[in-house]
């Protein structure tokens, strides 16, 4: 580690925009002093070349002046070899273009001084001057620890805050001395004892240990004080009333996912669906007409329809980790996610990935462990996400036509499927392609309390803008290329549509008669275009790959499609049915599709292949915008290519051996 | 000393003792000393099994049971 000199000297040049860093351990109320501080002035970004996030924020001082407020990842030292570490370090002593900040705020957890003292103690080698916001002191007092902030000041050499941010005390205080800091630097007569430069982790300790024995006064012993935390925690982290709690809590979650965010996204699907009609009454009709209609606002439709469950997800998360279940929760799953290769923390990716993968993938930052990461990562995208929802409410009602309980079922295995194979491959991977056991699970259990809004609500629109800013651009360009294999090349109309339009406009004709005979030559029309477009031709190419699996070239051909975003499928399995081109699945659609035919007149869908395509589509990896985002998170197009060609090759294994097994049970 | 040290996994619930050595490679050494598990610090197990539940200092912290099985304490009496 590279060590500056010690001392905290004012900065010498007053910069126009002042900068402080905020920094503290894990759990200790940084991000409600960001959002505080910031409000929604606030973004996040990435440090180059690393997966590292941390979010920068504009709050002002007095008169107006603005400050930039960047807010680090919680961690505990600033000496380890881990990137936050790393980053934090850089940013501390001005590297690689970055620009040194004035100030550093650290946030300590009143109630447990000595640990959050360490990184105190680490920082004040760094030069930088250094305010101590001593948060949570209502916990702390109610668990009877008093702390002599005057003293703790003169100790430490930095000036000291004492605040509750949940509640908003103390933040004029800190304003006050950030100005104060600006105007004339750290406090003169720095202590003897801090700590050297590079000092090791029990030498922090020590000095930590001697200053809160002389600056907190204890009232009672602790063990009477978290007798109340230990009976709590004895209950949630129990194999089986934690397990019980953790069920009944994901239900809840689950339920709020699919339940609250069904409204917002109808509402997004209406509004973009009145957007295309705009476009399409306004546009002249053509090949710029499709692009904007299908290709650019199907797309951006594409993208956004995500971002009600995604943010409502990232809030409710938000919610539980403020109320330190989340911890608790880890340990729970750890028992079980151990016994296939992944650490307990991986639950909160496999659950984000309900709604989309590519979060999912993102939050697996918090896996401390590089190869547990890897394995969480590369399991992932086999969790049921939101996409695929319309493919299994099709698929499963084609398999099971008359009986809607039988089809419910269908639906629930689908989802146990797809996180069946997630464990079992991690078990696999973690004996094959990235060997090891997960990291014995160590986590801090913060502090029961309340949970914050004002935290949640920006962490949802925080992620909701991250989404849209990584995903949504990876999803919207795939869109478009995918539109454009469907719609060309443009082909002449047949011969049959020809007559049909002629007989549609006979004179004499009822007007009902010739609505339905356009119609009808609109969807032999479509059928005809998608059947000759690049796609539809891929698909009759590719269709040999797929024929043992059932598939004839317009389920391959709809596979394909499916690409662009899976609930693509439905659509255009709707066209190839001739019906409107619609991605909703309502029971007209269905009836169409399930008396679809073959060339050689036989049904598309049997049961043996409803079964097929469903087990395909609940396995295989049909995102690219999900690899582009592993590709990303790995750093390498390696573990995109492994994903796809495992994902893709299961699906394939699973699928052939549902539908030759129910063709041989007679099950055709 | 040595002789009296036992297995932080077979200390009694409410037990409290001192922190002698975790016999965990150097990343996990580095971690657990980050999370204040330092030379004859003061732990007492709040709760045993998986995960047993110790407190170091002030902190609480969340163990898995082949960890805790790695670090070695010294068993004392009092309270903190």
């Amino acid at each position: 580690m590279p060590v500056p000199a010690a001392g905290g000297a004012a900065v010498a040049s007053v910069p126009a925009v002042r900068r402080i860093l905020l920094l503290g351990n894990p759990n200790t109320g940084k991000t409600t002093v960001f959002n505080r501080l910031c409000g929604a002035r606030a973004k996040t970004a990435n440090f180059p070349g690393t997966t590292v996030t941390f979010r920068i924020g504009q709050a002002f001082l007095g008169e107006g002046r603005p400050l930039q407020v960047v807010d680090l990842p919680g961690l505990y030292v600033l000496d380890t070899d881990a990137d936050e570490a790393r980053d934090a370090r850089s940013l501390l002593l001005g590297d690689d273009n970055h620009r040194r900040p004035d100030a550093v705020v650290v946030l300590v957890d009143a109630s447990n001084l000595v640990r959050n003292l360490m990184l105190v103690g680490e920082l004040r080698a760094f030069g930088v001057p250094v305010i101590v916001c001593l948060n949570m002191t209502d916990l702390a007092t109610r668990r009877g620890v008093e702390i002599d902030a005057g003293r703790l000041a003169n100790r430490i050499g930095a000036r000291v805050v004492p605040m509750v941010a949940s509640k908003g005390i103390g933040m004029a205080a800190l304003v006050h001395e950030l100005e104060a800091v600006f105007a004339a630097g750290c406090p003169p007569g720095e202590p003897s004892d801090l700590p050297a430069p590079g000092a090791s982790i029990e030498a922090l300790a020590a000095w930590a240990d001697t200053i809160a024995a002389e600056v907190v006064r204890q009232r009672g012993t602790l063990d009477e004080i978290d007798r109340r935390t230990d009976q709590v925690d004895r209950v949630v982290t129990h194999p089986v009333a934690g397990t019980a709690i953790f069920v009944a809590v994901m239900g809840g979650l689950f339920w709020a996912l699919f339940e609250l965010a069904a409204v917002p996204m109808d509402l997004i699907e209406v509004t973009f669906g009145t957007l295309g009609s705009f476009a399409r009454a306004w546009l002249p009709a053509g090949a710029l007409q499709d692009l904007v209609t299908d290709g650019v606002i199907g797309g951006i439709a594409g993208t956004v329809v995500f971002l009600p469950q995604i943010m409502l997800l990232f809030f409710l998360i938000s919610l539980l980790e403020d109320t330190g279940y989340l911890a608790r929760a880890a340990f729970v799953n750890d028992r079980f996610f151990r016994r296939f290769g992944l650490p307990g923390q991986a639950f909160v990716p496999l659950l984000t990935a309900h709604a989309c993968a590519i979060p999912g993938l993102m939050s697996t930052r918090l896996i401390p462990d590089k190869r547990d990461r890897l394995r969480a990562i590369l399991v992932l995208p086999f969790m049921s996400c939101s996409a695929r929802l319309p493919v299994y409410v099709l698929l499963t009602s084609l398999l099971f036509a008359d009986r809607p309980g039988l089809a419910g079922l269908a639906f629930a295995g689908a989802y146990v499927l797809g996180a069946a194979a997630a464990f079992v491959t991690a078990a696999v991977f973690g004996r094959t392609l990235v060997r090891g056991r997960p990291r014995p699970m160590v986590l801090e259990l913060p502090s029961y309390k309340r949970p914050s809004l004002m935290n949640a609500l920006f962490t949802a629109r925080d992620q909701g803008l991250s989404f849209l800013k990584t995903a949504g651009t990876i999803i919207f360009a795939i869109s478009v290329v995918m539109w454009w294999l469907s719609a060309y090349p443009r082909s002449a109309p047949p011969a049959d549509v020809l007559a049909l339009r002629a007989q549609a406009s006979a004179p004499g004709l009822p007007v009902d008669e010739a609505a339905r005979l356009a119609a009808e030559a609109d969807a032999l029309e479509g059928r005809a275009a998608q059947a000759s477009s690049f796609a539809g031709r891929l698909g009759q190419f590719v269709q040999p790959v797929f024929a043992p699996l059932g598939f004839d070239w317009q389920l391959t051909d709809a596979i394909l499609t499916s690409f662009i975003a899976r609930e693509v499928f439905v659509s255009t399995m709707s066209v190839l049915a001739g019906a409107s081109d619609t991605a909703d699945v309502d029971e007209g659609v269905i009836q169409r599709i399930r008396t679809m035919t073959r060339e050689d007149g036989g049904p598309v869908f049997t049961r043996a292949t409803s079964a097929s395509a469903l087990v395909f589509f609940v396995l295989a990896m049909q995102c690219l915008a999900t690899l582009a985002v592993t590709r990303r998170e790995t750093g390498g197009l390696k573990y995109a290519a492994i994903q796809l060609g495992y994902m893709s090759g299961l699906a394939w294994a699973a699928a052939f051996v549902v539908y030759q097994g129910l063709r041989l049970a007679g099950i055709g | 000393m040595l002789a009296t040290r036992v297995r932080l996994s077979d200390l009694p619930e409410g037990a409290l003792a001192t922190f002698d050595q975790a016999d965990v490679d150097l990343p996990m050494q580095r971690l657990l000393g980050s999370l204040g598990f330092t030379a004859a610090c003061q732990v007492r197990l709040c709760k045993s099994g998986e995960p047993f539940i110790v407190r170091v200092r002030s902190s609480r912290i969340g163990l898995s049971r082949a960890l805790a099985a790695a670090i070695y304490v010294i068993p004392t009496n009092g309270s903190i």
